[in-house]
């Protein structure tokens, strides 16, 4: 948001990356950084799931696909352990819900 | 009654969509028509002389010209059936171009419309009353607001034509932002050098009343016949007593309260000042706010040193009036402060630059006092916060100019130059020293002001650097700038020791109040309208008031004083004479129908409705009825369509003329 | 009063102490939350950078069911939380085909304009005087460097309240607290953001100049608004050991948690234990004395 809330011509730098991103996925264009595609994809694969952020299933999707098994592994145990990570996921009630929304909005 | 048409085919701009041809043929067959005719350039001299034949043989008593919009050539036309022999006011002028062929496409339809036009016309011509032109006096002084370099140069010019000049200066001294200066561009002049002579000049002038720490506060009146009150404000300091010896501010122990805003805030002054050595008139002024005297009636120190009684503690603001015929507005410019945003929006400004908490991070006109050899540091370069030699400067232009989102969306004009100037004068004193200019383009388009700039960078050293600074932060008193260098393509970070920012060029804050005092209309920035842009840049719209420097728009020195001097040549067109004429179009109320109920006077835009008693042979007040004044009367109508009892009739387009041409539609 | 709470996926999981701070100093000053109910994730990052359309809905979803609810305003203390929420407000004002299309995805239509706001006005709104009248301890010897991030400020037009560049609100908050505040550079600069995982490097060297900045300029700890930010600063301090043999480590604390040790509560019932990074007022109080 930086540049754009700098930029004299009032350009919105922000929402035009986005844009670009959104577009470059839609196309299939080949990306030299797959990592952050696929955590964005792993995040929004826990929402439509439980309507809610599910870190550990977030984490485990996300490694699995990239293979980077041994990051964050330091750190994990003593987060399990101050019950910062949820071993299972909250599930919301109204879950269809959520999942009409990324129906609806889905990219033809 | 004998009516002429005359049709222009306006070359191409009427000829392509109207059929002019056919629409004079058309109208010959109007009632009382003797001739119509059409021709290529109406306003030409051929054009002219067959509408002056035409009057002549035909006798004609009223004629309908069917061209361009009135305002191009109701005057060439009126002129010419003048010098034929009729009342300029039996002249019709039916706009076949604005109105019709500027604003169609289908060429059947528009000459339908055009002869309908020109119908509608000679049913008015018909009705129409011989008018002759109203008279006012002249008053041949004139009042110059500001006493800047643009002021001084008006004032002088037409002072030294032999017409007296009231100059008025809200500050205790005249000079304005050009005393100010270190150099000037593109010569590197000494600023004071070349401006003290003038206000010297301008102080023994015998025609100018000079008049300083003052303020126009009313303005009454019209072109030719202005009535201004001024407020000279209380110095507190008797200035016929005063000799200017300066003991009484050398001795008063207020020292450290007030900065100086002459030296932009980066000095202090006592509580009793002038605000620079030069000061014109040398006459100190006291500071209400900061002396001693007002808080607790203690003090006086001032008053004991001084040799000639001249300190007046109790000394009130004067209102004067002054009778003037001409008025030219010179109040210059301020620079846009950006540690302060603009009152109506409290989320613009360029925060990221830290101006106002970096005290190395300055504006211009702080950096000209720096260099200046009259200023705070007496011409050296030092860093206000700590004294020390910056050895590595960075300018950055544009800032808060070209900007819609933070700052105002014009061009401040002068900062490319002065920037360069700048960077010329710090090298020239700090040999070892390194400037950098951060810049979007180079504006300089003066005479000898490119090769200024190339001056700068080819022989001075000075580097450039195109693009913006994202962010300024302070690291161990070393200022991190954070821009992007667009031709290289990369992002670039200087570690300098001092920033100065070319801020934009904004009006002055009072200049919207001074503008409706004055009655000039004025744009969304402040600065005051021209009459026309291209052709008309000295004048306002309001008749005999006149714009002179940058408080019309942002400029230089020289056009600066080129306008001045064309608004004293402006002034004195209008003293050439000592009558002015006026037009007739005014409004006229029939005292016997008007009952009374000043309905006019409150819709009058221009104040020219006034009260007068009806009184029978004796005396004795009948009624009171509504009275226009032909001189201020603008002849808008308003009073004509708001009077109830229809007792006001404008001139040349009285009720029985407008209905006429209705009719005829 | 009660206020609207919209929590945010990060309250239940990594940010847990946020939540326990948040609800108990809340409570504290006489105020109650409302929780939205069933709400859900708002989209954050990965939706508005690979779908809008989807980003718009899923943050307006938790507006519609706070207005189903009856609130007319509701607390989001995660500033990306905020962010996107104000941001699909203000889209669906400024473009009203965007209002339409959410609008028949939710399949929902909005009555009113529910104030959706993050935590400092949350303080305004309960009032700044709770704070000083329930203060029991001065936290004189704190140097508190105020960390907004980027999200909360930004952009000017659409959060609307404080200054985009060189903002005071969370200055004036801490202060009540009777720590002092210093004067840094990195105020609003970004940490890293969600890159956390899978560009961890990139978050390495933003936070570490943002921690280094704040030491330079005195501080001893620093508050921080966001649990995004708060991972960033806190966790990642043990890849910045790693990395950079000489590093010390340095305290963050929500906002939050500062505000409730000074009305008295400890920093286990904070919650503050949870850190990565110790922290203990009454040890840092005792080790600024001997130096």
């Amino acid at each position: 948001m930086t540049c754009s809330s700098r930029c004299p011509q009032e350009f919105d730098l922000a929402k035009f990356m986005d844009a670009v991103r959104e577009t470059a996925i839609e196309k299939g264009v080949k990306v030299k950084d797959k990592d952050i595609i696929t955590f964005h994809k792993a995040f929004l694969n826990q929402i439509k799931s439980f309507g809610r952020a599910y870190e550990v299933g977030l984490v485990a999707e996300y490694k699995l696909k990239t293979m980077h098994l041994f990051d964050d592994v330091d750190s994990s145990p003593g987060m399990l352990l101050k019950g910062k990570l949820k071993v299972l996921p909250h599930n919301i009630k109204d879950k269809e819900s959520v999942k009409k929304i990324f129906k609806k909005t889905a990219k033809k | 009654m004998k009516i002429g048409v005359f049709i222009c085919h306006c070359g191409e701009n009427i000829g392509r969509t109207v059929d002019c041809p056919r629409v004079a043929k058309a109208c010959e067959w109007l009632p009382g028509v003797k001739v119509s005719i059409d021709y290529k350039y109406m306003c030409s001299d051929p054009g002219q002389n067959m509408i002056k034949k035409e009057i002549i043989d035909k006798k004609l008593d009223a004629i309908v010209v069917g061209s361009c919009s009135p305002h191009m050539h109701e005057k060439t036309f009126r002129k010419a059936a003048v010098a034929a022999g009729i009342n300029p006011f039996l002249v019709e002028i039916t706009n076949l171009r604005e109105h019709c062929s500027w604003v169609h496409d289908d060429i059947e339809a528009a000459t339908e419309k055009a002869i309908e036009m020109v119908r509608m016309s000679v049913e008015k011509v018909k009705r129409n009353q011989p008018l002759t032109t109203i008279e006012v006096p002249v008053t041949k002084r004139t009042l110059v607001i500001g006493g800047g370099i643009a002021g001084i140069q008006a004032a002088l010019d037409v002072a030294n034509a032999g017409y007296e000049v009231v100059l008025v200066e809200k500050e205790p001294s005249i000079g304005g932002h050009m005393s100010q200066l270190s150099e000037t561009f593109p010569t590197l002049d000494c600023s004071q050098c070349i401006l003290t002579p003038r206000m010297v000049e301008v102080y023994q002038h015998p025609k100018i009343k000079l008049m300083t720490f003052s303020e126009v506060e009313k303005v009454d009146g019209f072109i030719g016949n202005f009535t201004v009150t001024i407020r000279n404000k209380a110095r507190h300091i008797d200035e016929d007593k005063c000799t200017g010896c300066g003991l009484c501010i050398t001795k008063c122990p207020i020292r450290k309260k007030a900065y100086n805003s002459f030296e932009e805030n980066l000095a202090h002054r006592p509580a009793v000042y002038v605000p620079f050595p030069q000061a014109v008139p040398n006459i100190p002024v006291i500071d209400e706010t900061v002396c001693t005297h007002y808080k607790n009636g203690k003090c006086g120190i001032c008053v004991t040193v001084c040799g000639r009684e001249a300190i007046n503690f109790d000394q009130q603001d004067k209102l004067v009036t002054e009778e003037v015929g001409a008025i030219i507005m010179a109040t210059g410019y301020k620079l846009y402060n950006i540690d302060k945003k603009p009152d109506d929006s409290i989320y613009k400004g360029y925060g990221e630059y830290g101006y106002g908490k970096y005290k190395d991070v300055v504006d211009g006109l702080q950096f000209e006092r720096i260099a200046s050899a009259s200023g705070p540091t007496e011409g050296e370069f030092k860093r206000p916060s700590d004294g020390k030699e910056p050895k590595k400067i960075v300018f950055i232009q544009c800032v808060g100019s070209r900007d819609e989102s933070k700052g105002f969306s014009y061009c401040s004009k002068i900062c490319c130059m002065y920037t360069a100037k700048h960077a010329m004068l710090y090298k020239h004193k700090v040999h070892d020293g390194e400037a950098y200019v951060f810049y979007m383009d180079i504006r300089s388009g003066g005479k000898m002001y490119d090769e200024f700039v190339r001056r700068a960078i080819e022989e001075d050293g000075v580097k450039y650097i195109r693009g913006r600074v994202s962010k300024i932060t302070e690291e161990d008193g070393k200022y991190i700038v954070k821009g992007e260098d667009t031709l290289a393509g990369m992002p670039i970070t200087i570690e300098a020791d001092m920033v100065v920012l070319a801020t934009a060029m904004i009006a002055q804050p009072d200049a919207s109040t001074l503008a409706q005092t004055v009655g000039i209309p004025y744009d969304k920035h402040g600065f005051f309208n021209e009459a026309h842009p291209k052709l008309r840049p000295i004048e306002s719209t309001t008749g005999g008031v006149f714009l002179a420097g940058a408080c019309q728009s942002p400029k230089d020195i020289p056009e600066s004083v080129a306008m001045a001097s064309a608004a004293a040549a402006k002034a004195m067109v209008l003293f050439g004479s000592d009558k002015l004429e006026r037009e007739p179009v005014v409004a006229k109320v029939s005292a016997d129908l008007c009952a009374g109920c000043f309905l006019c006077k409150k819709v009058c835009p221009y104040g020219a409705v006034e009260v007068r008693e009806v009184k029978t042979r004796d005396g004795v007040v009948i009624k009171e009825i509504a009275y226009v004044n032909e001189g201020l009367c603008q002849g808008c109508g308003t009073c004509t369509a708001s009077c109830p009892s229809k007792s006001v009739e404008l001139a040349g387009f009285n009720n029985e003329e407008i209905f006429a041409q209705i009719a005829a539609l | 009063m009660k206020v609207g709470y919209f929590p945010g996926c990060s309250q239940t999981g990594t940010a847990r102490e946020y939540d326990i701070s948040l609800r108990k100093v809340v409570e504290n000053l006489g105020a109650s939350f409302d929780e939205v109910k069933d709400w859900s994730c708002c989209g954050a990052t990965s939706a508005h950078v690979t779908n809008h359309k989807l980003a718009s809905a899923l943050a307006m979803r938790n507006v519609m069911l706070a207005e189903q609810q009856g609130l007319d305003d509701m607390v989001a203390p995660c500033a990306a939380c905020y962010n996107r929420l104000v941001s699909s407000q203000y889209e669906m004002k400024k473009h009203p085909e965007v209002k339409q299309e959410v609008e028949s995805v939710l399949e929902t239509k909005f009555q009113k304009d529910l104030k959706v706001m993050n935590l400092i006005e949350l303080f305004m709104k309960i009032g700044l005087e709770k704070i000083t009248e329930n203060r029991k301890e001065e936290l004189k010897s704190l140097n508190v460097a105020c960390y907004y991030g980027c999200l909360l400020v930004r952009p000017a037009e659409i959060t609307k309240f404080d200054d985009a560049e060189q903002p005071t609100s969370m200055e004036k908050l801490v202060e009540l607290t009777g720590a002092k505040t210093v004067d840094w550079n990195s105020k609003v600069e970004c940490c890293g953001a969600a890159h956390s995982i899978a560009r961890r490097d990139i978050v390495v060297e933003l936070s570490k100049k943002i921690i280094d900045d704040a030491k330079r300029h005195g501080a001893n700890v620093m508050v921080v608004a966001c649990p995004m930010c708060h991972t960033n600063l806190d966790m990642r301090q043990t890849i910045m050991k790693r990395v950079f043999p000489e590093y010390k480590e340095f305290p963050v604390l929500y906002l939050t948690e500062l505000l409730g040790l000074a009305l008295g509560m400890d920093e286990k019932e904070l919650g503050i234990d949870l850190h990565t990074v110790k922290f203990n007022y009454n040890e840092l109080a005792a080790e600024k004395a001997t130096v």
